[in-house]
């Protein structure tokens, strides 16, 4: 009985937040029988399980609201907004009986005489109240009949599971240390078979622990609907993104900032219909939430095209409140100033309201944003409304650290908030600047911190190096450790309060080894070394052109040069199977049974000798870049050093210290595309020192349709001429006064690039084109 | 009462109830937590978890017991859902304690041992304190966040 009653509460309180959800809708789209029959069922069903679990009062509820459901659903007439109310209310009380139920075991006694009046007049206007009396009937067998695809598992089963998982992978880490580097043999094998079924496990328990973003915005649809009858709104909530998965912890973290963020949009963010009338929008106003990952993120966008945060107000309101000195509330640019919507005790509401209440404010979602890792950023325009961006981690579970050492003890950083690790040495360096320390990296400083210092520790000689951090929405800085010492996925356990207290420690982690970690709190250590107040210049500091953090592919095509592309619109990295590379009128596509994806042209590497390709997508295009490896994901925020003039190259940035090739997906996409169209036009041979044209010119020639040979002029004589011919030859002076010397390419047309002309990549092709490179 | 545990802590020979303690453990190396408060004397891992450990003398006598040479005796008791091990000079014996054998604390117990202490209890012919181990955990005021105090 006790299994079946739990049962009972469990699949009853989803269906009934379903149904609320369903209500709303069919509200707006009475043509949707659908939504109503669902509405129908569930009620049905909690009736027929009342009367076979003896809850009289339940039942009776649930009985009444049945009648008026059925007639709607007979088309006798388009129920009004009171009869939606009615049910929504009939909903909350049978919720709210549902849940005295879980926590007595028993259904309260109480008195719903005057609900059952409402439903009664709701139904009245719907049709004949007549009682129907088919219902003494055993239970619905919709309990029975659930597809048996899934099983309901407890959520605390779930979370010993995934506690178990961890500790099987640090265990694994420990054999796989005990075990030492050199291990061959029978033993070396188990422990690899090992290492990858632990590896699918935990694959596979993080996806169980995944839910998809539509739980969290289930509620919504009634919420909004209540705040904008209440408000005298009209306001239209579009929901993009539901599949979206993210851990079940992250959901429950920002369930209640995402409600309390919609409120403000429905109740401060949308102007009244009469306003936006005069201000020549429409009535209704758009509330909108959309879910998407990016990278190892997940992107939650919520928007309303309301009238958008007046930055001169927010100035004011954070000066009269004494929360910022003026001088420094005016410096703020209106994208900086805009941040101060999460100042600690602000609220920008000329009255406060019954609804968005007074007290809890942005501040507070930030912080409980910021919390779990993610971030969140405001962006608005005057009159055309305001978006809030969230980005959060995919898990909480196991997390990439850094292990660095500090004042001789070891400490475990997050990697999410590690923009950047250096090695301080030559113009890398941490010089003080108005007596506080700075760290110098390319030509930009960033306030540093000595972790050992800052912990209290005696400082084990000079830092080696310097680890570029941006804890959630806080300005970067540098934190200064002795030396690195690995990097480890440790799973990160709560400190105790008294550990907890220091500010300085977000969590504890067992090693590989076994040895306990503590994991440094950055945005603590930045509060603690006096250097959160740069928090304001966040997003600007430290160049106008820094952005933010982005998930980098890194990748190599094979000529030595690192390059990368940002995660977001690689949809998956796949191995080139053998026979899939085809080639058709001078162009490579890659074939996957029906399928033909066009392959771009990767800078250094001829498609036929891709090892793997990145499958880049977006919207409906889609191409296939071909490169020879991964080398890593990194979490960066691309600084462009040298910004290319337009093409596939956005620039070359540092990444770790190499210089990095930053290109650009969306231009692949297009050529891949335009490339279909664009035949082969001819081989063009490079004959120039130096990288630049293979750098430069390549992408461009090739862009172009020809097909590039770039060759240093001493190995002249070592090429073989390729067989369908030279088109043209593209030399500087050295590469021209070696030719000269060699009969065999008399007869291809020369262009000499050198001197001013050597920068113009447009006017080089199209010299490569007049001078007759052109089949 | 059922079963109670003698015990050596701060110097003082003491009875815990036996329910609250989750394990007798032998602590070796702690791994030091910097900027700590004196009670927290590092921390060590049990069975896959990390756990604080305190020493209870800092509250009880005002100092830190002197480094031991060897691996030490700790309880291991839960507040909260955290675990912590508590650092003893000695665990002696279990034994049970006759329904009446409960006495309320005496008057005049120094602060640290009275805010600890919930009764006392004979253990082998000797009137000894009974004290709750979860009161050593050192609780820190509930912190304002800096933010608010802007």
């Amino acid at each position: 009985m006790d299994d079946l009653l739990a049962e009972f509460l469990a699949e009853s309180a989803e269906n009934l937040e379903g149904i609320a959800t369903d209500l709303v809708r069919w509200e707006e789209r009475p043509d949707d029988r659908a939504l109503l029959d669902r509405v129908f069922r569930v009620v049905h069903t909690i009736k027929g399980t009342c009367g076979f679990l003896n809850l009289p009062r339940l039942g009776l509820l649930a009985h009444s609201a049945e009648g008026p459901l059925a007639r709607a659903r007979n088309g006798a007439a388009v129920p009004g907004p009171e009869f939606i109310s009615t049910m929504l209310a009939t909903i909350d009380a049978i919720r709210a009986l549902l849940n005295a139920l879980g926590d007595d075991g028993r259904e309260p006694a109480g008195d719903d005489s005057a609900l059952l009046a409402r439903i009664a007049a709701v139904g009245a206007d719907v049709g004949v109240v007549a009682r129907t009396t088919q219902d003494r009937r055993a239970p619905s067998p919709a309990v029975a009949q659930r597809a048996a695809s899934s099983v309901r598992i407890s959520l605390s089963l779930l979370d010993q599971l995934m506690e178990s998982v961890s500790e099987l992978v640090l265990a694994r880490n420990s054999l796989v240390q005990l075990c030492g580097p050199r291990l061959d043999g029978p033993m070396a094998s188990a422990l690899e078979r090992l290492t990858t079924s632990v590896t699918e496990v935990q694959d596979c328990i993080i996806r169980t622990r995944m839910q998809p973003i539509e739980t969290l915005y289930a509620p919504l649809p009634r919420m909004v609907r209540d705040l904008a009858a209440e408000l005298g709104k009209h306001v239209r909530l579009e929901l993009e993104g539901g599949g979206t998965e993210l851990d079940r912890q992250l959901i429950e973290a920002i369930r209640d900032p995402i409600a309390h963020m919609i409120r403000n949009a429905v109740d401060h963010g949308l102007e009244t219909p009469a306003v936006r009338r005069a201000a020549g929008k429409s009535e209704e106003g758009v509330v909108s939430i959309a879910a998407h990952q990016a990278g190892g993120q997940i992107v939650i966008e919520l928007a309303d095209d309301g009238r958008g945060l007046d930055v001169e107000r927010l100035r004011a309101r954070v000066i009269e409140l004494g929360l910022r000195p003026m001088a420094d509330a005016m410096r703020l640019t209106p994208a900086a100033a805009r941040q101060l919507i999460f100042e600690p005790g602000l609220s920008t509401a000329a009255e406060v309201t019954a609804i968005s209440g007074r007290g809890v404010g942005m501040d507070v979602v930030r912080s409980n944003i910021d919390r779990i890792g993610g971030s969140v950023e405001v962006d608005s325009s005057p009159g055309a409304g305001t978006r809030f961006v969230i980005r959060l981690p995919l898990t909480l579970s196991i997390v990439p650290a850094l292990l660095v050492q500090a004042g001789g003890q070891g400490f475990a950083l997050p990697q999410a908030s590690i923009l950047e690790v250096v090695r301080i040495r030559g113009a890398t360096r941490v010089e003080p600047i108005a007596g506080r320390a700075m760290l110098r990296l390319r030509d930009a400083h960033y306030p540093a911190v000595g972790l050992a210092e800052a912990l209290g520790l005696a400082p084990a000689g000079e830092a080696g190096f310097a680890i570029l951090v941006r804890p959630g929405a806080l300005a970067a800085f540098a934190v200064l450790v002795d030396a690195l010492v690995d990097q480890e996925e440790i799973v990160i356990k709560p400190v105790a309060p008294a550990v907890a207290a220091t500010g300085l420690f977000s969590g504890a982690a067992v090693l590989g080894d076994g040895q306990p970690v503590l994991v440094i709190d950055l945005a603590g250590l930045a509060q603690r070394s006096a250097i959160a107040e740069n928090r304001d210049e966040r997003r600007e500091a430290p160049v106008a052109d820094a952005d933010a953090a982005e998930a980098l592919i890194l990748f190599d095509t094979g000529d030595g040069i690192q390059r990368a592309m940002p995660a977001a619109l690689i949809a998956r990295v796949e191995p080139v199977a053998p026979g899939s590379m085809q080639f058709a009128a001078g162009r490579a596509m890659l074939v996957r049974g029906e399928a033909a994806i066009p392959v771009a042209r990767a800078p250094g590497l001829a498609p036929a000798d891709a090892a793997q390709v990145l499958i880049l997508e977006h919207e409906d295009r889609r191409a296939a870049f071909p490169i020879k490896a991964v080398r890593d994901i990194v979490s960066a925020s691309i600084r462009v050093d040298r910004p290319a003039a337009g093409g596939a190259l956005v620039g070359t940035a540092m990444l770790d210290g190499i210089v990095t090739e930053i290109l650009d997906p969306f231009w692949y996409l297009t050529e891949a595309e335009a490339n279909g169209a664009t035949p082969l036009r001819g081989t063009v041979l490079c004959l120039m020192q130096g990288g630049w044209a293979s750098l430069l010119l390549r992408p461009a020639l090739e862009s172009a349709g020809y097909r590039v040979i770039v060759a240093d002029p001493a190995a002249l004589d070592r090429i073989a001429r390729p067989d369908e011919g030279l088109d043209a030859i593209l030399c500087d002076d050295d590469g021209a006064a070696k030719l000269g010397a060699m009969a065999d390419y008399k007869d291809v047309p020369v262009v000499r690039v050198g001197g001013a002309s050597a920068g113009d990549r447009a006017g080089i092709v199209a010299a490569v084109l007049a001078a007759g490179g052109r089949r | 009462m059922a079963f109670m545990l003698q015990l050596r802590i701060a110097g003082q020979p003491v009875l815990i109830d036996a329910d609250l303690v989750q394990a007798v453990i032998r602590v070796g190396r702690l791994h030091p937590v910097p900027a700590v408060a004196a009670d927290v004397a590092g921390l060590i891992t049990l069975r896959g978890a990390v756990i604080t450990v305190i020493d209870p003398a800092v509250m009880l006598a005002g100092e830190r017991s002197p480094p031991a040479e060897q691996e030490r005796v700790a309880i291991v008791v839960r507040l909260d859902g955290h675990a912590y091990a508590l650092l003893c000079d000695a665990a002696e014996e279990v034994f049970e304690l006759a329904g009446d054998g409960f006495d309320p604390p005496p008057p005049g117990l120094a602060p640290a041992w009275a805010r600890v202490a919930t009764g006392t209890a004979v253990a082998e012919g000797r009137r000894l304190a009974v004290i709750d181990p979860l009161r050593l955990v050192p609780q820190p005021a509930a912190a304002l966040p800096v933010d608010e105090m802007a």
